[in-house]
Protein backbone atom coordinates (compact mmCIF):
# COMPACT_ATOMS: atom_id res chain seq x y z
CA UNK A 1 0.00 0.00 0.00
CA UNK A 2 1.82 3.17 -0.84
CA UNK A 3 -1.46 5.71 -0.79
CA UNK A 4 0.85 7.19 1.58
CA UNK A 5 2.85 10.46 2.13
CA UNK A 6 6.45 9.22 1.40
CA UNK A 7 9.79 10.52 2.44
CA UNK A 8 13.06 11.27 0.91
CA UNK A 9 15.71 12.68 3.06
CA UNK A 10 13.51 13.97 5.27
CA UNK A 11 11.08 15.99 2.37
CA UNK A 12 7.79 14.63 2.30
CA UNK A 13 6.39 14.70 -0.52
CA UNK A 14 2.93 13.30 -2.25
CA UNK A 15 2.73 9.70 -3.59
CA UNK A 16 1.18 11.01 -6.83
CA UNK A 17 4.28 12.72 -7.44
CA UNK A 18 6.37 9.55 -7.47
CA UNK A 19 3.56 7.68 -9.32
CA UNK A 20 3.73 10.56 -12.44
CA UNK A 21 7.10 10.16 -12.16
CA UNK A 22 7.20 6.27 -12.54
CA UNK A 23 4.50 6.56 -15.19
CA UNK A 24 6.40 9.42 -17.29
CA UNK A 25 9.45 6.95 -17.63
CA UNK A 26 7.21 3.75 -18.42
CA UNK A 27 5.04 5.47 -20.70
CA UNK A 28 8.54 6.79 -22.41
CA UNK A 29 9.94 3.43 -22.55
CA UNK A 30 6.71 2.02 -24.09
CA UNK A 31 6.90 4.82 -26.79
CA UNK A 32 10.18 4.15 -27.89
CA UNK A 33 9.85 0.35 -27.84
CA UNK A 34 6.89 1.32 -30.02
CA UNK A 35 8.83 2.89 -32.30
CA UNK A 36 11.66 0.69 -32.56
CA UNK A 37 8.80 -2.04 -33.67
CA UNK A 38 7.29 0.52 -36.07
CA UNK A 39 3.99 -0.09 -34.48
CA UNK A 40 3.31 4.13 -34.37
CA UNK A 41 1.75 3.25 -38.07
CA UNK A 42 -1.09 2.40 -36.49
CA UNK A 43 -1.09 5.56 -34.54
CA UNK A 44 -3.54 8.02 -35.81
CA UNK A 45 -3.14 11.63 -33.67
CA UNK A 46 0.87 10.96 -31.77
CA UNK A 47 -0.42 13.90 -29.16
CA UNK A 48 -3.74 12.25 -28.16
CA UNK A 49 -2.07 8.58 -28.50
CA UNK A 50 0.63 9.98 -25.87
CA UNK A 51 -1.46 11.50 -23.07
CA UNK A 52 -3.93 8.43 -23.44
CA UNK A 53 -1.06 5.72 -22.91
CA UNK A 54 0.63 8.06 -19.88
CA UNK A 55 -3.06 8.33 -17.98
CA UNK A 56 -3.08 4.44 -18.52
CA UNK A 57 -0.01 3.82 -17.24
CA UNK A 58 -0.65 6.41 -14.39
CA UNK A 59 -3.94 5.01 -13.49
CA UNK A 60 -2.00 0.43 -13.71
CA UNK A 61 0.82 2.52 -11.71
CA UNK A 62 -1.71 3.35 -8.69
CA UNK A 63 -3.60 0.69 -9.11
CA UNK A 64 -0.50 -2.01 -8.27
CA UNK A 65 0.73 0.48 -5.66
CA UNK A 66 -2.41 -0.20 -3.94
CA UNK A 67 -3.58 -3.95 -4.59
CA UNK A 68 0.00 -5.49 -5.17
CA UNK A 69 2.48 -3.59 -3.39
CA UNK B 1 -9.33 0.50 -44.28
CA UNK B 2 -6.14 1.21 -42.97
CA UNK B 3 -6.85 4.82 -41.68
CA UNK B 4 -9.87 3.58 -39.79
CA UNK B 5 -8.56 1.38 -37.64
CA UNK B 6 -5.25 3.77 -37.14
CA UNK B 7 -8.39 6.40 -35.87
CA UNK B 8 -10.29 3.70 -33.92
CA UNK B 9 -7.11 2.30 -31.97
CA UNK B 10 -6.19 5.77 -31.27
CA UNK B 11 -9.87 6.82 -30.30
CA UNK B 12 -10.23 3.23 -28.33
CA UNK B 13 -7.18 3.69 -26.13
CA UNK B 14 -8.36 7.36 -25.68
CA UNK B 15 -11.55 6.44 -23.84
CA UNK B 16 -9.85 3.69 -21.84
CA UNK B 17 -7.81 6.61 -20.98
CA UNK B 18 -11.11 8.94 -19.63
CA UNK B 19 -12.37 6.20 -18.29
CA UNK B 20 -9.02 5.36 -16.03
CA UNK B 21 -8.29 8.95 -15.22
CA UNK B 22 -12.22 9.43 -14.12
CA UNK B 23 -11.04 6.04 -11.79
CA UNK B 24 -8.17 7.72 -11.01
CA UNK B 25 -9.29 10.99 -9.67
CA UNK B 26 -12.12 9.33 -7.68
CA UNK B 27 -9.12 6.87 -5.90
CA UNK B 28 -7.04 9.78 -5.29
CA UNK B 29 -9.71 12.07 -4.17
CA UNK B 30 -11.90 10.27 -1.90
CA UNK B 31 -10.32 7.30 -0.71
CA UNK B 32 -10.33 8.32 2.81
CA UNK B 33 -6.71 8.86 3.86
CA UNK B 34 -4.88 12.13 4.60
CA UNK B 35 -1.22 13.20 4.81
CA UNK B 36 -2.37 15.09 7.49
CA UNK B 37 -2.47 13.54 10.61
CA UNK B 38 -0.92 14.09 14.13
CA UNK B 39 0.29 11.82 16.88
CA UNK B 40 -1.38 13.60 19.94
CA UNK B 41 -1.06 12.63 23.88
CA UNK B 42 -2.91 13.62 27.21
CA UNK B 43 -0.61 16.83 28.59
CA UNK B 44 -0.65 17.02 31.77
CA UNK B 45 0.44 20.60 33.09
CA UNK B 46 2.07 20.80 36.37
CA UNK B 47 1.70 24.12 38.52
CA UNK B 48 2.35 24.57 42.28
CA UNK B 49 -0.43 25.34 44.42
CA UNK B 50 2.03 27.07 46.77
CA UNK B 51 4.27 30.18 45.79
CA UNK B 52 7.70 29.96 46.66
CA UNK B 53 11.49 29.80 45.67
CA UNK B 54 12.30 25.91 43.98
CA UNK B 55 14.25 24.50 46.91
CA UNK B 56 14.77 20.95 45.73
CA UNK B 57 13.99 19.99 41.85
CA UNK B 58 14.23 16.29 41.47
CA UNK B 59 13.07 15.88 38.30
CA UNK B 60 14.70 16.23 35.52
CA UNK B 61 14.20 16.54 31.34
CA UNK B 62 12.34 14.15 29.94
CA UNK B 63 12.15 11.98 32.92
CA UNK B 64 9.88 9.10 32.82
CA UNK B 65 8.07 9.77 36.22
CA UNK B 66 5.79 7.51 37.85
CA UNK B 67 2.28 8.99 40.03
CA UNK B 68 3.37 10.27 43.25
CA UNK B 69 7.29 10.67 42.68
CA UNK B 70 8.36 13.91 43.67
CA UNK B 71 8.84 16.74 40.95
CA UNK B 72 10.47 19.69 43.00
CA UNK B 73 9.95 21.27 45.91
CA UNK B 74 8.83 24.98 47.33
CA UNK B 75 10.67 26.43 49.62
CA UNK B 76 8.59 25.02 52.90
CA UNK B 77 9.81 27.00 55.75
CA UNK B 78 6.76 30.23 56.02
CA UNK B 79 4.56 27.25 55.36
CA UNK B 80 5.40 25.51 58.23
CA UNK B 81 5.48 28.93 60.79
CA UNK B 82 1.75 28.57 59.74
CA UNK B 83 0.95 25.92 60.32
CA UNK B 84 2.56 26.30 64.21
CA UNK B 85 1.07 29.66 63.89
CA UNK B 86 -2.08 27.72 63.45
CA UNK B 87 -1.86 25.58 66.05
CA UNK B 88 -0.87 28.09 68.61
CA UNK B 89 -3.95 29.68 67.74
CA UNK B 90 -6.06 26.63 67.79
CA UNK B 91 -4.67 25.68 71.51
CA UNK B 92 -5.57 29.85 72.05
CA UNK B 93 -8.93 28.99 70.82
CA UNK B 94 -9.16 25.53 72.53
CA UNK B 95 -8.54 27.72 75.84
CA UNK B 96 -10.93 30.45 75.49
CA UNK B 97 -13.58 27.67 74.96
CA UNK B 98 -12.89 25.94 77.82
CA UNK B 99 -12.75 29.36 80.12
CA UNK B 100 -16.36 30.00 78.35
CA UNK B 101 -17.68 26.71 78.84
CA UNK B 102 -16.56 26.84 82.25
CA UNK B 103 -18.25 29.84 83.49
CA UNK B 104 -21.43 28.97 81.54
CA UNK B 105 -21.89 25.54 83.61
CA UNK B 106 -21.41 27.48 86.71
CA UNK B 107 -23.66 30.59 85.96
CA UNK B 108 -26.14 28.20 84.58
CA UNK B 109 -26.07 26.08 87.93
CA UNK B 110 -26.57 29.34 89.65
CA UNK B 111 -30.57 30.10 91.27
CA UNK B 112 -31.83 32.83 89.29
CA UNK B 113 -31.99 35.14 92.78
CA UNK B 114 -28.22 35.24 92.31
CA UNK B 115 -27.79 35.43 88.35
CA UNK B 116 -30.27 37.08 85.77
CA UNK B 117 -31.52 35.20 83.40
CA UNK B 118 -29.82 37.71 80.78
CA UNK B 119 -26.83 37.24 82.14
CA UNK B 120 -27.01 33.31 82.10
CA UNK B 121 -28.13 33.53 78.19
CA UNK B 122 -24.93 35.93 77.60
CA UNK B 123 -22.67 33.00 79.00
CA UNK B 124 -24.24 30.24 77.08
CA UNK B 125 -23.99 32.32 73.99
CA UNK B 126 -20.11 33.35 74.73
CA UNK B 127 -19.22 29.83 74.97
CA UNK B 128 -20.68 28.81 71.59
CA UNK B 129 -18.83 32.25 70.12
CA UNK B 130 -15.69 30.42 71.96
CA UNK B 131 -16.88 26.82 70.19
CA UNK B 132 -16.96 28.25 66.62
CA UNK B 133 -13.71 30.23 67.04
CA UNK B 134 -11.63 26.80 67.88
CA UNK B 135 -13.70 25.07 65.07
CA UNK B 136 -12.49 28.06 62.48
CA UNK B 137 -8.96 28.28 64.26
CA UNK B 138 -9.02 23.97 63.60
CA UNK B 139 -10.21 24.34 59.72
CA UNK B 140 -7.16 27.06 59.19
CA UNK B 141 -4.70 24.73 61.00
CA UNK B 142 -5.98 21.96 58.17
CA UNK B 143 -5.80 24.96 55.58
CA UNK B 144 -2.11 25.12 56.74
CA UNK B 145 -1.61 21.98 56.94
CA UNK B 146 -2.65 21.39 53.29
CA UNK B 147 -0.50 24.14 51.80
CA UNK B 148 2.60 22.56 53.64
CA UNK B 149 1.66 19.46 52.15
CA UNK B 150 1.32 21.04 48.53
CA UNK B 151 4.73 22.51 48.30
CA UNK B 152 5.90 19.39 47.52
CA UNK B 153 4.87 19.12 44.04
CA UNK B 154 4.28 15.54 42.95
CA UNK B 155 3.27 13.72 39.57
CA UNK B 156 -0.32 13.63 39.02
CA UNK B 157 -0.05 10.31 36.94
CA UNK B 158 2.54 8.06 35.00
CA UNK B 159 4.67 9.82 32.36
CA UNK B 160 7.24 11.58 31.27
CA UNK B 161 8.53 15.07 31.55
CA UNK B 162 8.50 17.66 28.40
CA UNK B 163 9.96 20.73 28.71
CA UNK B 164 11.40 21.30 31.84
CA UNK B 165 13.03 24.91 32.22
CA UNK B 166 12.08 25.08 35.82
CA UNK B 167 15.91 25.20 37.68
CA UNK B 168 16.56 25.49 41.26
CA UNK B 169 15.90 28.80 43.61
CA UNK B 170 13.38 30.22 40.58
CA UNK B 171 10.54 31.99 42.04
CA UNK B 172 7.50 29.95 41.04
CA UNK B 173 3.71 31.02 41.87
CA UNK B 174 0.89 29.21 42.87
CA UNK B 175 -1.27 28.56 39.99
CA UNK B 176 1.58 29.17 37.05
CA UNK B 177 2.18 25.87 35.08
CA UNK B 178 5.90 25.11 35.19
CA UNK B 179 6.11 21.86 33.59
CA UNK B 180 4.06 19.42 31.26
CA UNK B 181 3.56 15.49 31.50
CA UNK B 182 3.10 13.35 28.86
CA UNK B 183 0.75 10.70 30.37
CA UNK B 184 2.20 7.35 29.31
CA UNK B 185 0.37 5.32 26.97
CA UNK B 186 -2.00 7.78 26.13
CA UNK B 187 -1.09 8.26 22.17
CA UNK B 188 -3.44 8.61 19.70
CA UNK B 189 -3.89 10.20 16.23
CA UNK B 190 -5.48 13.04 15.33
CA UNK B 191 -6.30 12.89 11.37
CA UNK B 192 -7.26 16.12 9.29
CA UNK B 193 -9.78 14.49 6.90
CA UNK B 194 -11.05 16.84 4.01
CA UNK B 195 -14.74 17.34 4.37
CA UNK B 196 -15.21 15.23 1.50
CA UNK B 197 -13.98 12.22 2.61
CA UNK B 198 -16.04 12.54 6.18
CA UNK B 199 -18.97 10.87 4.59
CA UNK B 200 -16.99 7.87 3.98
CA UNK B 201 -15.67 7.29 7.34
CA UNK B 202 -17.67 5.93 10.22
CA UNK B 203 -16.58 5.33 14.06
CA UNK B 204 -14.74 1.93 14.34
CA UNK B 205 -13.78 1.87 11.18
CA UNK B 206 -10.25 0.22 10.40
CA UNK B 207 -7.11 2.46 10.29
CA UNK B 208 -3.66 2.19 9.03
CA UNK B 209 -0.97 4.67 10.48
CA UNK B 210 2.40 5.20 9.30
CA UNK B 211 4.85 7.50 10.99
CA UNK B 212 6.95 9.11 8.88
CA UNK B 213 9.78 8.33 10.45
CA UNK B 214 10.11 4.02 9.95
CA UNK B 215 8.14 2.00 7.44
CA UNK B 216 6.25 0.67 10.38
CA UNK B 217 3.07 -0.38 9.94
CA UNK B 218 0.40 0.80 12.63
CA UNK B 219 -3.11 -0.62 12.94
CA UNK B 220 -5.83 1.96 14.84
CA UNK B 221 -9.41 2.41 14.56
CA UNK B 222 -11.34 5.56 14.45
CA UNK B 223 -12.97 6.45 18.00
CA UNK B 224 -14.59 9.40 16.86
CA UNK B 225 -15.21 12.23 14.46
CA UNK B 226 -14.66 16.41 15.13
CA UNK B 227 -18.49 18.07 15.57
CA UNK B 228 -17.32 21.64 14.80
CA UNK B 229 -14.02 23.36 13.39
CA UNK B 230 -14.33 27.58 13.49
CA UNK B 231 -16.06 29.30 11.08
CA UNK B 232 -14.83 32.70 10.51
CA UNK B 233 -18.11 33.95 9.47
CA UNK B 234 -19.20 33.86 12.71
CA UNK B 235 -16.74 36.23 14.27
CA UNK B 236 -18.78 39.30 16.11
CA UNK B 237 -18.38 43.03 15.77
CA UNK B 238 -18.81 45.62 18.52
CA UNK B 239 -22.38 45.28 18.40
CA UNK B 240 -21.84 41.38 18.22
CA UNK B 241 -23.33 41.14 14.40
CA UNK B 242 -21.54 38.25 12.67
CA UNK B 243 -18.81 39.73 10.14
CA UNK B 244 -19.95 37.99 7.16
CA UNK B 245 -17.24 37.64 4.29
CA UNK B 246 -18.78 39.36 1.24
CA UNK B 247 -15.72 37.84 -1.12
CA UNK B 248 -15.80 34.45 -2.10
CA UNK B 249 -13.40 33.02 -4.27
CA UNK B 250 -13.40 31.18 -7.47
CA UNK B 251 -11.56 28.00 -5.92
CA UNK B 252 -11.50 27.20 -2.62
CA UNK B 253 -10.10 24.38 -0.69
CA UNK B 254 -12.34 21.73 0.85
CA UNK B 255 -12.14 22.29 4.63
CA UNK B 256 -10.51 19.60 7.33
CA UNK B 257 -12.35 18.06 9.94
CA UNK B 258 -10.38 16.04 12.62
CA UNK B 259 -10.52 12.34 13.31
CA UNK B 260 -9.64 11.10 16.65
CA UNK B 261 -7.95 7.67 16.14
CA UNK B 262 -6.84 4.92 18.78
CA UNK B 263 -3.80 3.14 18.00
CA UNK B 264 -4.71 -0.54 18.82
CA UNK B 265 -1.05 -1.43 19.04
CA UNK B 266 2.19 0.09 19.00
CA UNK B 267 4.98 -2.47 17.38
CA UNK B 268 8.14 -3.06 19.23
CA UNK B 269 10.62 -0.05 17.92
CA UNK B 270 8.01 2.39 17.47
CA UNK B 271 8.95 5.66 19.69
CA UNK B 272 5.77 7.86 19.86
CA UNK B 273 6.61 11.66 20.44
CA UNK B 274 3.16 13.57 20.74
CA UNK B 275 3.52 16.32 17.55
CA UNK B 276 4.82 13.29 14.73
CA UNK B 277 3.66 12.85 11.31
CA UNK B 278 1.68 10.15 10.20
CA UNK B 279 -0.40 8.85 6.88
CA UNK B 280 -3.49 7.92 7.82
CA UNK B 281 -5.81 5.84 5.72
CA UNK B 282 -9.27 3.84 7.06
CA UNK B 283 -9.29 0.29 5.51
CA UNK B 284 -12.45 -0.44 6.06
CA UNK B 285 -15.40 1.89 5.29
CA UNK B 286 -17.93 0.15 4.83
CA UNK B 287 -18.47 -1.51 7.95
CA UNK B 288 -21.15 0.70 10.12
CA UNK B 289 -20.89 1.23 13.89
CA UNK B 290 -24.05 0.04 15.72
CA UNK B 291 -25.41 3.44 16.24
CA UNK B 292 -22.85 5.15 18.81
CA UNK B 293 -22.72 7.84 17.63
CA UNK B 294 -20.16 10.61 18.40
CA UNK B 295 -19.41 9.35 21.49
CA UNK B 296 -15.59 9.06 22.12
CA UNK B 297 -14.78 5.51 24.44
CA UNK B 298 -13.05 6.24 27.62
CA UNK B 299 -9.13 6.08 26.90
CA UNK B 300 -7.73 6.79 23.67
CA UNK B 301 -4.66 4.87 24.01
CA UNK B 302 -4.01 0.59 23.10
CA UNK B 303 -4.60 -2.09 25.49
CA UNK B 304 -1.53 -3.77 26.64
CA UNK B 305 1.32 -0.89 26.59
CA UNK B 306 -1.34 1.42 28.45
CA UNK B 307 0.17 2.06 31.79
CA UNK B 308 -2.38 2.04 34.69
CA UNK B 309 -2.56 5.32 36.41
CA UNK B 310 -3.67 4.63 40.19
CA UNK B 311 -5.74 8.24 40.63
CA UNK B 312 -7.70 7.76 37.26
CA UNK B 313 -10.29 4.54 37.27
CA UNK B 314 -9.71 1.62 34.68
CA UNK B 315 -12.02 2.19 32.45
CA UNK B 316 -10.35 5.49 31.39
CA UNK B 317 -7.17 4.16 30.77
CA UNK B 318 -8.00 0.95 30.38
CA UNK B 319 -8.18 -1.48 27.51
CA UNK B 320 -10.43 -0.10 24.45
CA UNK B 321 -13.45 -1.86 24.06
CA UNK B 322 -13.64 -3.37 20.44
CA UNK B 323 -16.77 -3.46 18.92
CA UNK B 324 -16.96 -6.13 16.72
CA UNK B 325 -19.97 -6.05 14.26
Amino acid sequence: MLLRELTIGGVFISPMLLFALVSLVISALLRTMMHKAGLTRWVWQEAWFDVSLFVIVLAVVTYLSSHVL
Amino acid sequence: MRTIIRVFITLVLAAIAIALGVWLWQYYMYTPWTRDARVRADIVTIAPDVSGWVMDLDAHDNQQVKAGDILFTVNHERYEAAVRQAEATLANREYSYQLSENEYERRRNLGSNAISSEDRQTAKLNAQIARAQRDLAQAQLDSARIDLDRSVVKAPVDGSVINLQLRRGNYVSQGNAQMSIVRDGSFYITAYFEETKIPSIDIHDEASIWLMGGDQQMQGHVVSIGRGIANTNTTPDGQLLPQVQQTFTWVRLSQRIPVDIAIDHIPDGVYLSSGMTASVRIDDQHRKDEGIDGVRPQGMGNAGEQARDPDIPPAATGDVERQDP
